[in-house]
């Protein structure tokens, strides 16, 4: 008997070993199959979603360029680092005056990816270029900037009219972008820097062939060719990523999360959710509207429901604050930061108290882009229930355009916008020529200036957060959420950063 | 010249009218006889009794507001109680939708069809007999709206007045307008070259009252059929311009807005799509199946033919 039960326990035994085994070889061919093909190659494939048309980052500030030609082609005197820290750029050490008017940079002693050295004129040319960028956010940290001079061939000295945030900032942005002179002509198809890679090759809406610059003064990409493949259609992005065509797809829009979600490939791949890339979504007021019926109307917006309709709950973030996440200002949705909470029961007596269902509101929506017209189907309903008396104006984008950018006084009341996070848009300084919100106040450009003087970076964190305040309180711009930058990367691909300069995806930080 | 067979377009209250105890002309009696054999039309019949039925119940009855999200039901499949063909991605149901959305397809549809069709009557009418100048007038203006796209007409218009149901009304009926002009100015034609014609001109009829007494009622089966297949047209049409963002929008809901609102969700939750588009194809079929039907019926040739 105990014979026989050794026996079956041997077979037993055996029969769980090959079992094993054979799950072990099942598991190692599923592996096998599942890591890219590029990886023994040493090369990525990466999808954008739109050809960015030109490369001249002085002109351009297209998302579609800024993924990948700044920090990968070109670099910034400086970097700034997530934690604050300022490392060193194409400037490898730099003094700052103590009254902040005087920055000296000394050039590193290194040469452009066609070989030429990088001089003291290239980085005076470069920064001069900038200052007159048509791109108004590019300009403007040199709105202090009374001087820009060689001291000697590898040390420029920027001379300032006051202390100035953005300038120093903007350093470590495209502001401080370093390029050689000689390649003024052949910056729209063919940028050059000191960065890690080289362009090798564009064509326009195909791809982009990056190979690794062999001149790089840093540590060499780990990933020495990486292919930028341009496939508009989202969709088919995200086939190509699942076929195992693509290695990732770094940025995603909002509009293929729920698909990502459904197909599970938030399981299937890495994903990442960054601050850089994403952009708030915030409700826009007519300022000419009477204060109390602002705040009411604002008290309306359940931004919890606007977010829930995304169906991805790590897109995008409830929040009072206009920022992103990764600004020192920033704060989530909460009691403190949000001085009118979704709260229909005080709207609803508000409006009985003070009449509001009298006065009629037009709200402005988009009609031929779905994902945009959605904020309108959420937000009409829940005004009118309210007891709100507004109409939903919706029209086409050409007709949106010209009604909200041109309309002056505004032709509307409520609308609703998703965009640039940078608060500096807001500032007024005179009420004639305020900008498309039509939003002035005299207090928040006073605060703007003033965290644009701070000599330090508390004292410019509280500047910024003065400034948020006065701007959520005034209730004419009314952040809804921040929505994130969000991208799925095969499995095998890892090293991805936060972007330092500006949204650019750092390639060479990826490795197998 | 006389013959029975003119006779069937001699103005006919009397012999046309079916009332208990009056006679009745043979074409109408043969009318009558196919009417039951007449597949096309019986199903058409069905279809476009069953979407207009929706479209009027809609007034009286929604099972919830099709404009009101409910977040917490989003995306619901069809089969859940209470929503039988699922929610959209706000949690909105879609039979509602589907309901509302029939009501401003078939008011858009039937409405840039019928102003189509009395524009078009009185061009055609006007072209078929007045002089040679007026008719070339009318007709090479319709040759010229008709070489413009109708889809740019409907664009230009959503720009320059905004969209919406009454803009898409506007668009349709510039678009189809031309289209009947030159059907009834051909058919008119054909009536008016009659001798019962001659013979009422002789008998001191004016021209108007020749026209509103013995043409109309003898080119009304063709403006019924050509009704009908623009009625479909116009249905088609909106759709593809509410698809597009010009046609019309929320609070008002058409099929046309359903698919494109679905348009996101295609690869979420395919039956966002394929629902207005279901109904989008029975409520067109069952117009042109009822237009063939009709043209049988009414046809005086198909009538001879089958007699």
């Amino acid at each position: 008997m105990q014979g026989k039960m050794n026996s079956i326990t041997k077979r037993l035994g055996l029969l769980t070993a090959a079992a094993t085994l054979f799950a072990g070889a099942l598991g190692a061919g599923s592996m096998a199959e599942a890591a890219s093909p590029r990886a023994a190659e040493n090369k990525m494939v990466l999808v954008a979603r739109q050809d960015p048309g030109t490369l001249d980052f002085v002109k351009s500030n297209l998302t579609a360029m800024r993924l990948w030609i700044p920090a990968n082609i070109v670099e910034p005197l400086v970097y700034f680092n997530k934690d604050g820290s300022v490392e060193p750029g194409v400037a490898e050490s730099w003094t700052i005056s103590d009254d902040k008017k005087t920055y000296t940079f000394k050039i590193r002693e290194t040469t452009f990816s066609n070989g030429a050295p990088v001089t003291a004129e290239d980085v005076i040319y470069s920064l001069n270029t900038m200052k007159a960028s048509p791109v108004v956010d590019y300009a403007a940290a040199y709105e202090a900037v009374t001087g820009i001079e060689k001291v000697d061939d590898r040390t420029v000295k920027v001379t300032l009219s006051r202390p100035s945030q953005n300038f120093w900032r903007g350093m470590g942005a495209i502001s401080g972008l370093i390029q050689p002179e000689a390649n003024a002509a052949n910056i729209a198809t063919n940028p050059i820097g000191t960065g890690p890679y080289k362009l090798a090759n564009y064509t326009t809406n195909s791809t982009f062939e990056f190979a690794a610059n062999p001149t790089y003064w840093g540590k060499k990409p780990a990933v020495e060719n990486v292919t930028v493949r341009i496939i508009t259609d989202g969709t088919a992005g995200l086939n190509a990523l699942e076929a195992g065509e693509v290695d990732s797809l770094p940025v995603i829009t909002i509009d293929l999360w729920e698909q990502l979600s459904k197909r599970e490939l938030d399981k299937k791949f890495t994903l990442v959710t960054y601050p850089q890339v994403g952009e708030p979504t915030y409700a826009v007021l007519n300022q000419k509207l009477d204060k109390d019926l602002r705040e009411t109307i604002a008290r309306t917006f359940d931004r919890q429901s606007y977010n829930d309709a995304f169906g991805a709950a790590w897109g995008a973030e409830n929040t009072c604050t206009f920022a992103l996440p990764n600004q020192v200002w920033y704060s989530p949705e909460n009691a403190e930061t949000c001085p009118f909470p979704y709260d229909m029961e005080g709207a609803m007596a508000t409006i009985a108290e003070k009449g509001y269902a009298s006065t009629p509101l037009e709200y402005a929506s988009l009609s031929d882009v779905p994902d945009l017209s959605l904020p309108a189907d959420i937000m009409v309903p829940a005004m009118q229930a309210a007891g709100f008396n507004v109409t939903r104006n919706a029209i086409d984008l050409a007709r949106y355009s010209q009604l909200i950018f041109q309309g002056r006084p505004p032709q509307f009341d409520v609308t609703i916008m998703s965009g640039d996070a940078n608060p500096v848009q807001w500032a007024c300084q005179d009420e004639a020529k305020a900008g498309w919100s039509t939003y002035c106040s005299a207090e928040y450009t006073k605060a703007l200036a003033d965290a644009d003087v701070a000599l330090t970076d508390e004292d410019y964190a509280a500047q910024m957060k003065k400034s948020a305040d006065i701007l959520r309180k005034d209730a004419v711009i009314v952040p809804l959420i921040a929505k994130k930058g969000v991208g799925l990367f095969d499995a095998g691909l890892k090293g991805f950063e936060e972007p330092r300069v500006g949204v650019a995806i750092e390639m060479n930080k990826l490795h197998w | 010249m006389m013959t029975m067979s003119k006779s069937t377009h001699a103005p006919a209250p009397a012999s046309g009218s079916a009332g208990p105890g009056v006679p009745i002309s043979p074409p109408a009696r043969k009318s009558r006889r196919r009417l039951p054999r007449n597949a096309s039309l019986i199903l058409g019949l069905i279809l476009t009794t069953i979407f207009l039925t929706v479209a009027l119940v809609s007034f009286f009855y929604l099972p919830s507001n099709p404009n009101i999200p409910v977040i917490r039901n989003r995306l619901l499949p069809a089969g859940t109680p209470g929503h039988w063909l699922g929610t959209d991605v706000l949690g909105r149901d879609i039979i509602a939708q589907l309901m509302v959305g029939a009501r401003t397809s078939i008011l858009v549809g039937a409405g840039g069809a019928t102003l189509s069709l009395i524009l078009g009557t009185i061009a055609g009418l006007a072209a078929a007999a007045s002089g040679k100048i007026t008719d070339e007038a009318i007709s090479r203006g319709a040759d010229i709206l008709l070489s413009i796209p109708g889809m740019v007409t409907a664009l230009v218009l959503a720009a320059t007045m905004g969209s919406g149901a009454l803009t898409t009304i506007l668009a349709l009926t510039a678009f189809f307008t031309p289209s009947f002009t030159r059907v009834i100015r051909s058919a008119a034609m054909g009536v008016l070259n009659e001798d019962f014609i001659t013979a009422a001109k002789l008998y001191g009829r004016g021209k108007i009252f020749v026209l509103a007494r013995h043409v109309l009622p003898n080119i009304a089966g063709v403006m019924i059929v050509q009704f009908t297949l623009y009625f479909a047209a116009g249905i088609l049409t909106e759709a593809g311009l509410s698809y597009l963002g010009v046609g019309v929008h929320r609070p008002s809901i058409s099929w046309g807005l359903m698919l494109n609102e679905a348009q996101q969700q295609v690869g979420v939750s395919s039956p966002l799509a394929i629902w207005p588009g279901l109904a989008i194809v029975l409520m067109v079929l069952g117009l042109n199946l009822l237009g063939d039907g009709l043209r049988d019926v009414l046809d005086p040739k198909l009538a001879r033919r089958a007699s």
